[in-house]
């Protein structure tokens, strides 16, 4: 199976040395990219180990079936612990860096040590070179990518990078593929940049060849088939996930000012039917092998942000840069989506400290003083960019907010805790949890943070008659197809979490499976039977992508998380939502307790700790790491 | 003799590279975009994306100058054929192809081009957005007019000769 | 006998019916329309789109499944959005 999983590439940069071991093993018990990247930092991960020390491992897994036909299966994990949380960390990313990769042999890259000075990794198909990266130390990704490519003397290698905001350990850098593809979340760039990692580069020329070819062929061609007869494709597509504001509004789950409101009036401004309509929208983009092409690229003629030109904005960029600020501005979201990008930056996490920071300012918090003389209200695009260059390089307040919310809500003090809308440390995505209940459990079970990249359990708002009928084969009912229901939610959640497990180790995008649901469990394990000539039930996959998720969450275990850790953000947990017509329209702690209890039981893990017990390891293949666990005390009971 | 070939619509290419996937795996049984007779020029920085392929030259330098004869053209149809054993993978045809199409991939070290798959193109049917079709020039450019005409015709129409006395 | 009739605000488009932006508008129905009836008039002046599987059909900010359009009801000043329900987060 060696010719579709690739060996593990592992680089020492302390010792400038590297080598490779093959994969079947790992594949077989994890299946690939996150799977594997999960055992490898369970193994080499040692608990007190500094985030930004030489002992964080950074690891790079791309899909199993990367580099294949499969409709959207090119993705790549980036794996480490998150210096932002504390916690376990797994980040995602399109873009075609994944299949490079696969041709030149690999599916795994495992990165430890630190180096001495700024180097880049330079791998050409079996030849892997530590190169110097002094000069390019300092510029943004685009310019680094370029330079590369220079140097290299190819435009057709794939680089991952850096920009200055990893190189100033900005809490929320993220690592940058093909340009514009971020794994964007939880301080992976800020960790390569403690590395002192500046990019690595690949050029593969290698094949990848499933072990049964003609089936897996077949298989892939009818995923693609199943992928665009999905109700969703076409929208998808045509205007990315900028086009589901609209419909997000309307349920009342748009997070704007902060969360603080949850439906604003005019969103047309800010959604993708309007970044089509108006021309800011110059192509669609799609990643490797990918036929929904829901990417963008816009760029801004006129006005104050002309100039701009950049991959997205997508619906997080819209909603945390755009409508969480206060403003209907889609021309400055694009150049502050544009600063991120280059600058290497989380969106998210970026538009989450700016709301932040508007609201402390409003409150009085936060002064003009702090500011360098500058105002910052609701809506102001020109700070919105102009922080988010600040926070780049930590230059004046942006040294604050470079920190995350949570941390800069510590320094600043007072009540501004309250609305610092963060869950473990990360800064939560722009979904109104207080109107979605199952994104409520998962948000707060999520182990890297309040965010939905863990489940993606968009069928909850029942947009789809898909999605529908999902949540009706999980719960026995239709009526569970209701975002502000909160029964059966650990049900909805826990498939979510086997299935987009199963999803990212394989290297297909979440779209497939949870947002379109071309891409079923069974069809996973088909493709998967193919790809390495091992006959796999749809079970067995689906207990594979179980031992992921224990896995992930066994580390955080280990890292020393209780329940206590699995909340949400004090806002939606305190204040009801105004934009409902409930009274009641709130993330209570009553109602997250039965949610938990329900989601633990389930999983098998005990109710008071939230640990997963020494039978649960035992069912899902984790006997070694529930040793562990045993010896240092945290096994429950 | 060749009237129809691939021809590429950059505007609505995203990029996806499932014209390559496609292509080498039905001529090798592998994936592997070098390996593929169709090929991407990317800009990522700039989100463009060029797909590149023979474009049946009516005078095929490739043709000329192979030492060996290999690269040649099956006489009924016109279609590009590479007699492999013939193939000494010089690399002149690659030097020679004024647009990039014909290769000598280092996996392969002989020469592919563009066979059209009989008639029946591979990456045409793989291609999401139809930025690639299988048609003649002279069609391809017919369109275009007709496309381009087409949105002020009907204002025409409503306008053109209608006066009324 | 005279029918009476109520307003409700309708919010029609969002990627729909060749309607990007959110249309909001005053709709006139006789008291007591269910959401169905609401739209097939509607259907006649956007077509038969209104009714395609990934379109989000909600009152008051909530979602009305399929299955329940027949029987539930609008009151006087009711919001009904029709728009382009989409994909992705």
């Amino acid at each position: 199976m060696k010719q579709i999983a690739g060996d593990t590439l592992f680089i020492d940069l302390s010792k400038r040395i590297s080598w490779r071991e093959p994969n079947d093993d790992l594949v077989r018990q994890y299946l690939g990219a996150r799977g594997i990247n999960a055992r490898y930092l369970w193994d080499l991960y040692e608990p007190g180990a500094d985030a930004f020390g030489p002992d964080n491992p950074l690891i790079f897994g791309t899909g199993l079936l990367t580099g294949t036909v499969a409709p959207s299966s090119g993705r790549t994990t980036v794996t480490c612990l998150s210096p932002a949380t504390g916690w376990y960390l797994k980040t995602n990313a399109g873009g075609h860096f994944g299949g490079e990769m696969k041709y030149a042999g690999y599916g795994n890259i495992v990165v430890r040590g630190q180096a001495e000075e700024p180097t880049y990794v330079w791998i050409d198909d079996a030849r892997v070179e530590f190169r110097d990266a002094r000069h390019l130390w300092g510029k943004d990704v685009r310019e680094t990518d370029r330079a590369l490519k220079e140097e290299l003397g190819d435009e057709d290698i794939q680089t991952v990078a850096i920009g200055p905001a990893g190189e100033n350990r900005v809490m929320f850098a993220s690592v940058m593929f093909t340009v514009y593809n971020t794994a964007g979340r939880g301080g992976v760039g800020a960790v390569m940049g403690s590395k002192n990692l500046k990019a690595v580069a690949v050029r593969g020329t290698g094949a990848v060849k499933p072990v049964q070819p003609a089936r897996f062929h077949e298989l892939a061609l009818a995923a693609r088939r199943s992928v665009e007869a999905d109700s969703g494709f076409e929208g998808l597509g045509t205007y990315g996930t900028s086009g589901s504001l609209a419909g997000v509004n309307e349920v009342r789950a748009l997070a704007s000012y902060n969360f603080r409101r949850s439906h604003i009036d005019d969103v047309y401004r800010i959604t993708g039917q309007y970044l089509s309509d108006s021309g800011l929208l110059k192509r669609r983009v799609a990643c490797f092998s990918c036929p929904i092409g829901c990417h963008r690229h816009c760029a801004v003629g006129d006005g104050p942000f002309a100039g701009s030109s950049t991959g997205g904005p997508e619906y997080e960029t819209l909603v945390a840069l755009g409508s969480g600020c206060g403003t209907l501005d889609a021309r400055a979201v694009i150049m502050a989506n544009e600063i991120a990008n280059v600058m290497g930056m989380d969106t998210i996490s970026l538009g989450s400290v700016i709301q932040w920071a508007m609201e402390s300012y409003e409150k009085g918090l936060i002064t003009k003083e702090d500011l360098d003389g500058r105002e910052l209200h609701w809506g102001d695009g020109e700070m919105i960019v102009e922080l988010a260059r600040k926070i780049a390089f930590r230059e004046g307040f942006g040294d604050v907010l470079a920190d995350g919310v949570k941390r800069a809500a510590e320094r600043v003090g007072g009540d501004s805790y309250k609305w610092a809308v963060h869950g473990k440390g990360l800064e939560q995505s722009r979904v109104d949890t207080r109107s979605a209940k199952a994104y409520a459990l998962a948000f707060a079970v999520n182990p890297r943070g309040a965010d939905h990249l863990h489940t993606e359990t968009f069928a909850d708002f029942g947009m789809s008659p898909e999605g529908r009928a999902l949540i009706e084969k999980i719960t026995g009912d239709p009526k569970y197809t209701a975002a502000y229901c909160s029964e059966k939610r650990a049900e909805i959640v826990r498939w979510h979490e086997d299935c987009y497990a199963v999803t990212d180790a394989l290297g297909y995008c979440a779209f497939t499976s949870t947002a379109l649901y071309g891409v079923t469990p069974a069809m996973m394990a088909d493709i998967y039977s193919a790809a390495i000539g091992i006959e796999t039930t749809e079970d067995e996959i689906m207990h594979l992508g179980r031992r992921i998720v224990t896995l992930e969450k066994c580390f955080n275990v280990r890292q020393g998380a209780t329940r206590a850790d699995d909340h949400l953000p004090w806002r939606l947990m305190n204040e009801i939502n105004p934009d409902r017509p409930e009274p009641d329209a709130i993330n209570s702690q009553a109602e997250l307790d039965v949610m938990l209890d329900d989601y633990y039981d389930l999983h098998g893990w005990d109710r008071a700790t939230s640990w997963p017990t020494r039978a649960t390891l035992e069912a899902v293949g984790l006997v070694d790491v529930g040793g562990e666990l045993e010896r240092r005390g945290k096994l429950p009971g | 003799m060749i009237d129809r070939i691939v021809v590429s619509y950059p505007e609505l290419c995203t990029g996806c590279r499932q014209c390559e996937l496609t292509c080498s795996y039905v001529h090798e049984g592998v994936y592997s975009p070098g390996l593929s007779r169709i090929r991407l020029v990317r800009f990522e920085g700039e989100g463009l994306s060029v797909p590149v392929t023979c474009v049946y030259c009516r005078r095929p330098y490739c043709e000329e100058v192979c030492p060996t004869g290999a690269m040649t053209h099956d006489p009924q149809t016109g279609t590009a054929v590479v007699l492999e054993a013939r193939c000494i993978g010089c690399k002149e045809c690659v030097g020679a192809c004024p647009i990039g199409a014909a290769d000598v991939p280092a996996a392969k070290d002989t020469a592919i081009r563009c066979d059209l798959c009989g008639g029946d193109p591979a990456c045409v049917k793989a291609c999401p957005t139809g930025a690639l079709k299988f048609e003649s020039i002279g069609q391809a450019t017919r369109e275009k007019r007709r496309g381009r005409v087409k949105e002020f015709a009907l204002v025409m129409d409503a306008t053109l000769g209608r006066e009324e006395r | 006998m005279v029918t009476a009739m109520m307003t409700v605000r309708l919010r029609f488009g969002g990627g729909l019916g060749g309607t990007s932006r959110v249309e909001v508008t005053d709709f006139v129905l006789p008291e007591g329309t269910t959401v169905q009836a609401a739209l097939e008039t509607l259907a006649r002046d956007k077509g038969d789109e209104v009714f395609h599987p990934a379109v989000l059909v909600a009152v008051n900010g909530r979602r009305i499944p399929a299955e329940e359009c027949a029987a539930r009801t609008l009151s006087p000043g009711d919001a009904l959005t029709v728009i382009s329900g989409l994909a992705g987060g």
